[in-house]
């Protein structure tokens, strides 16, 4: 799993670079962000273990933009935070708070590390921004992220104790046997996922919130 | 301030026929608020009075605190608030680059980044004429002109209506944009699933009457699909709760909308003997349909 760390530095007028360093990141995705980063308007260029993103643009909310969504994409390819579905009956806020948690609780977001700002993650998931800043405010509030009021959001470092990598993992090997046994018997993806969820929101839906 | 714009019962009659009537709508600064309604729900006739296009039968309203069927405070709402109308009317004899250069003559806050940004996106051309465009790339103009107006309150009337999947998604992603920013966007749509992805508010219309006005949040956390079976005979009136919106009965079967309060409706059905009692989310488009079918 790829691990980031955003460093966003920023000059005057004149343009703007961010470094994001990265570990252990796929060299295939990372083609994949330099390729969409440069399409959007990026000058993009790295060194080992880091990812260093300019404007050409010399205005300056122009690149901000281009550059908080560059930003916003390389942590979404890392942490594989995917669109939400809006037709799926779970509010929109519930289904990033999950993939959030479960971001940390995986060990793909660190403890301290840096989560793209309300903007960013509103634009590139084109979802309301009060509905992310709803998701920061519900993860502070349940401990699992900080935010630094002008700084952005971060996973918190009080959290580390509660990030139970290794459970995850082999509760995530236990559910992958069973999806493969369901698959064998015949069941589709949608009837699995649909098994699963009446299994774990049922009292949910009854108490209207979680 | 936190209502940008508020209506106290609007009406319009034409003739004996009552376009929009007592509608009391209340749109939040800051909010992406979506207005639904099925053709000729008086979604279109609701924005032409609120923009001073239309008098008003009866009822008031205001926009930053400017009352819309004041001529002279009116030209201040037209001043202040981006619009889009349903035709996406454009000067036709003038090229993309002419009704830029036009329109932005008249609006001191006019955003070139934004324009610049843009025209790169929509990939609009610049010397053609806007008789030649295509619906889509009108489509596309029209928003580009409201957007880099640098307003604080856009009106939007099916902003997407004509536009292909990656115009759309660009479109929403401008939208979500103006809103981190601090804008407020008031837009209609049929688009059922651009609005679930968006919005944070709902005013749903039918027949000029306002027939839901919740937060998107809300709605999803509250509104359920309730499903009983009970073998006793059953009748609609026992139903008849607080929160319960529709009640299908199909023999043994009992079907119910329920908008709030589904803790109640449960227990209800577990004192009549309930078998099985089953409880699902549902979407924006089912509560939709729910909402405007069989209203008289």
């Amino acid at each position: 799993m790829a691990k980031l760390r955003c460093c966003h530095r920023r000059y005057g007028a004149g343009g703007i670079i961010a470094a994001l360093h990265f570990s252990n990141f796929h060299e295939r995705r990372l083609s994949v962000i330099k390729k969409s980063s440069k399409e959007i308007g990026l000058v993009v260029g790295s060194v080992r273990g880091e990812l260093l993103l300019g404007s050409v643009y010399n205005r300056l909310s122009a690149s901000n933009f281009a550059l908080d969504s560059a930003v916003a994409l390389f942590y979404i390819s890392a942490t594989v935070f995917r669109k939400p579905n809006p037709a799926s009956g779970i509010p929109i806020y519930l289904q990033i708070e999950e993939q959030i948690r479960h971001a940390i609780e995986t060990g793909a977001l660190a403890p301290g590390g840096q989560l793209p700002s309300i903007r960013s993650l509103a634009e590139t998931l084109v979802i309301n921004p009060h509905t992310v800043a709803r998701v920061y405010r519900d993860l502070e509030g349940q401990g699992a992220i900080e935010i630094r009021h002008g700084l952005g959001a971060f996973v918190a470092e009080a959290w580390r104790e509660r990030v139970r990598t290794d459970e995850m993992r082999s509760a995530q090997k236990l559910v992958r046997t069973v999806v493969r046994q369901l698959k064998a018997l015949g069941l589709e993806e949608d009837e699995i996922r649909r098994l699963v969820e009446a299994e774990t929101v049922e009292h949910e839906l009854v108490a209207g919130r979680p | 301030m936190d209502t940008i714009l508020e209506t106290e019962k609007l009406s319009k009659r034409f003739g004996g026929f009552e376009a929009v009537s007592d509608l009391n709508l209340r749109v939040r600064k800051g909010s992406i608020c979506a207005f639904l309604g099925q053709n000729g729900a008086g979604k279109t006739t609701t924005l032409r009075m609120l923009l001073g296009m239309m008098r008003p039968s009866q009822g008031l309203g205001r926009i930053l605190g400017f009352r819309i069927d004041d001529e002279a405070e009116s030209v201040r709402i037209r001043e202040r608030v981006a619009f889009v109308a349903e035709d996406k009317r454009l000067y036709d004899y003038m090229t993309v680059q002419q009704i830029l250069r036009f329109t932005k003559s008249f609006f001191s806050g006019w955003r070139r980044d934004r324009e610049s940004e843009l025209l790169r996106r929509l990939d609009l051309p610049l010397g053609c004429k806007i008789r030649k465009l295509s619906k889509g790339m009108r489509t596309k103009l029209a928003l580009l002109l409201a957007f880099a107006r640098g307003s604080e309150f856009f009106i939007l009337d099916e902003p997407t209506e004509g536009l292909d999947p990656v115009a759309t998604e660009m479109v929403l992603q401008i939208v979500v944009s103006l809103a981190s920013e601090g804008a407020t966007v008031f837009f209609s749509s049929h688009q059922i699933a651009e609005v679930e992805q968006i919005a944070d508010h709902i005013l749903m219309i039918h027949k000029g009457k306002l027939v839901l006005d919740s937060p998107l949040d809300r709605i999803k956390d509250e509104y359920r699909q309730v499903q009983a079976v009970i073998h006793c005979p059953v009748q609609n009136r026992d139903f008849e709760l607080d929160g319960v919106e529709r009640v299908y009965v199909d023999g043994p079967t009992v079907s119910m909308i329920v908008s709030h309060n589904v803790d109640a409706v449960m227990d209800r059905a577990h004192k009549m003997n309930a078998v099985s009692v089953e409880v699902a989310p549902l979407t924006l488009k089912e509560i939709f349909l729910e909402t405007v079918k069989g209203r008289p």
